[in-house]
């Protein structure tokens, strides 16, 4: 391989993963195939100027594109990590405090934006109240005497209730305002 | 329909004559457009990729051309939806041309041979 072959190559290195691996070997024989057909000396310079000028051109656009496509499967997996947080934060506001009213709106606020956000998976939202019992569960301190097991699943069913009120509100105002917007 | 961008188009003209693989794409594009539109091979094949998704081409097999050597190519041909939507595209550039030469930006045709 000449050495103008090797630095090309090596530039490929712009160029995302997916479209190297599919392309790679390709434009390398196009550049083969232009390098051939061009005379010496000053054609040689306009070919790789142009062949420079073209190659970050169009890594830039395809970064571009691939950075797109990456932030849209974020977007998809966005309200799955805005409930994972939702539900570490409420674990730990849960052995925080004894406030069960702020415990229960915080619940039905991030539950609503849950069900607003994917209400395709707004039936999910019970998993993040079920943080509350889980983390009592796990590292909450039962008073003397207290039946605590019993205690536990009152608050599981409790909480999931909210979550499911919660939850399903956010996908029903999602609902009312996009047919409102249609119309 | 949006208009098509200039390597989309030439592109789809290219293979309008039948099916090439990429050298031959750039070589007829460049032959077409006097040398005033040249294509690298990133801008190629970053076109053929989102072509081949939008399904206005697509491959057509590997095998040699004689005519350059004995290495192994990747043809492309046009899809009937490609063809339909470079016809669309031929038939609004020619609305245009036609609106510019009723606004005398261009000589007509026949008055320019006189």
């Amino acid at each position: 391989m000449k050495i103008a072959e090797r630095i090309y190559r090596g530039l490929l290195l712009l160029y995302p993963p997916s479209f190297r691996r599919e392309y790679r070997e390709l434009m390398q024989q196009a550049l083969r195939d232009q390098m051939r057909d061009s005379g010496g000396g000053f054609d040689r310079l306009r070919l790789w100027t142009r062949t420079a000028v073209d190659l970050l051109a169009s890594a830039s656009v395809l970064r571009l594109e691939d950075l797109m496509s990456n932030r849209s499967m974020l977007m998809g997996i966005g309200p799955y990590l805005f409930c994972l947080t939702a539900a570490v934060f409420l674990g730990h506001f849960e052995l925080r405090t004894d406030d069960a009213g702020v415990e229960v709106g915080l619940l039905l606020v991030f539950t609503f934006i849950f069900g607003c956000w994917n209400p395709k998976g707004a039936w999910l939202a019970p998993l993040l109240g079920l943080s509350v019992p889980l983390a009592e569960l796990l590292w909450g301190h039962p008073g003397p005497g207290a039946n605590h097991s019993g205690d536990l699943l009152i608050l599981a069913g409790f909480v999931a209730v909210v979550s499911i009120i919660g939850s399903y509100s956010g996908v029903l105002t999602r609902r009312l305002v996009a047919s409102g917007v249609s119309r | 329909m949006k208009p098509l961008t200039p390597p989309v188009f030439h592109i789809l003209l290219a293979l309008s004559g039948g099916e090439r693989h990429g050298y031959a794409i750039m070589q007829e594009v460049a032959r077409e457009t006097g040398d005033r539109f040249i294509m690298g091979p990133g801008t190629l094949y970053g076109t053929l990729k989102r072509m081949l998704a939008a399904g206005l081409v697509e491959e057509s097999g590997e095998r040699t051309d004689p005519k350059i050597n004995d290495e192994r190519r990747r043809y492309y041909r046009i899809t009937p939806a490609g063809r339909r939507v470079v016809e669309e595209e031929a038939r609004r550039l020619e609305s245009l041309v036609r609106l510019a030469r009723a606004k005398s930006l261009l000589k007509h045709p026949n008055l320019e041979e006189s």
